[in-house]
């Protein structure tokens, strides 16, 4: 082996160890199948079943409320952190230019364990891009969910 | 975050990212000291107050300038050579002398020993053409700027790097962010637009129009003390809202012809007016009456 070789070989693994430790991990499937089937039973009726949210969800009701937005990459679900998305659904979100005093995302920390939310989360996560997927891996990293806190 | 489909501007802002490029990141010493000043008879357009000195910072055309007597006498904070006009400041939560400045040539600048030195924070940003400046309401070092048919971009390191977060309302012209409750996030995001005021959490999640005010807003600003009551200056006059910008009445305007071109609220409760020809008027009961600042 000559040192060219040894140089460029070692380059080669500083990128891609850099790489690897710069992206977001991979989702691990028991986490995907549990939340896709608590999305299904829960989220669905209001998100849509593969996550397309209604169709106005831009545009306030005569409520003043938000309709349910879509999850994918047109959404905005990915922007929020881990800790912001366990937040959401186990408590629920008002808008506050709601006309009315009920919640515009329900609260699900009754009905919900914190497994179950946190594999919701990770469902959601299969449904946007790898850019988004990086950016809220990233908006994370300070924000994680509440049981990966220090 | 993508930052795909963003119209490369490079030729045409090949001038200033030259002036920027020969800017050192750190502007020091440049030999200017305060003085003592008169304002000239130029818009107002940016104004801010430091509250841990108690200081009303007003910019425009000619600069930036400083009053601790609420605008009875002013002095001059030093900007580098060639700075060029300045359409935003803001100050930092918790601020210790800290001030931020924009402009159209150039950037987003920073001092934090009130103007003996500044820091070009432009590294990250697409060119230096910022119209719109916000400070996070409680985050000392996030800050947002807006660069015209490109978008907002968010640092969360005062300054030191940026990241593009939307591509934001078209034509803003200023930026506030509060701290009223209910965001997902840390709060939200009012732009004055060419044709009313818009809406956002800081999540950038969706823009709204922010109730109905139509044309051009000139000047928007929020209490610090009730982060739902808002303030907004268009040609039809002066509204207030105390619902987040749902509804908005009309209250009373500064006694002036000459347009309102900015709007400020101190966290003392004191409502900030600036005018088209240097004048600066202050309401301390809410826009139900006015008198000239320094007087």
């Amino acid at each position: 082996m000559n040192r060219p070789f040894v140089a460029g070989t070692l380059v080669a693994i500083t990128i891609s160890t850099a790489g690897a430790a710069e992206g977001p991990p991979r989702l691990e499937s028991e986490q995907i199948e549990l939340g896709r089937k608590v999305y299904g039973q829960y989220c669905a009726t209001c998100h849509g079943s593969r996550g397309e949210g209604a169709a106005n969800w831009q545009e306030q009701n005569d409520q003043g409320e938000l309709p349910p937005p879509p999850h994918g990459p047109e959404g905005h679900t990915w922007r929020h952190a881990d800790a912001a998305l366990y937040h959401t659904i186990a408590k629920g979100w008002r808008d506050p230019f709601n006309k009315t005093d009920r919640l515009t995302m329900p609260a699900f920390e009754e009905i919900l364990t914190p497994d179950e939310i946190r594999a919701v989360s990770t469902y959601l996560k299969t449904l946007w891009t790898e850019e988004q997927r990086q950016f809220q891996w990233e908006q994370s990293e300070d924000r994680p969910f509440p049981n990966e806190q220090n | 975050m993508p930052e795909t489909n963003i119209p490369s501007r490079k030729a045409a802002w090949l001038p200033r990212l030259a002036l920027a490029a020969v800017m050192p990141a750190l502007i020091a010493g440049h030999g200017a000291a305060a003085q003592e000043a008169e304002l000239a008879p130029t818009p107002i357009e940016a104004m801010a107050y430091d509250a841990g000195s108690k200081a009303l910072l007003v910019g425009g055309q000619n600069g930036l300038f400083r009053s601790t007597d609420e605008g009875q006498t002013w002095q001059t904070v030093p900007l580098p050579p060639g700075a060029g006009e300045i359409a935003a400041t803001a100050v930092p939560a918790r601020s210790d002398n800290a001030i931020y400045v924009a402009g159209p040539d150039m950037g987003v600048l920073r001092t934090d020993d009130r103007g003996e030195s500044w820091s070009n924070l432009n590294s990250g940003l697409p060119n230096p053409h910022v119209t719109a400046l916000a400070a996070h309401s409680t985050q000392p070092d996030t800050v947002y700027a807006y660069v015209p048919e490109t978008g907002i971009y968010r640092s969360q390191d005062a300054g030191k790097s940026w990241k593009m977060m939307d591509r934001g309302p078209e034509g803003t012209s200023h930026l506030i962010h509060t701290n009223m409750e209910g965001s997902m996030e840390s709060g939200w995001l009012y732009a004055a637009t060419p044709d009313g005021t818009r809406v956002s959490m800081d999540c950038f999640c969706l823009w709204r129009d922010a109730g109905n005010l139509s044309g051009p807003i000139t000047g928007l600003a929020f209490d610090p003390q009730h982060p739902k009551h808002l303030y907004a200056a268009s040609d039809a006059g002066l509204f207030k809202s105390t619902d987040g910008g749902q509804e908005w009445i009309k209250v009373s305007s500064p006694p002036i012809a000459a347009a309102v071109t900015s709007l400020m609220m101190a966290p003392t409760g004191v409502l900030y007016a600036g005018a088209d020809e240097g004048e600066i008027f202050k309401s301390s009961d809410g826009a139900a009456t006015w008198e000239r600042a320094g007087e």
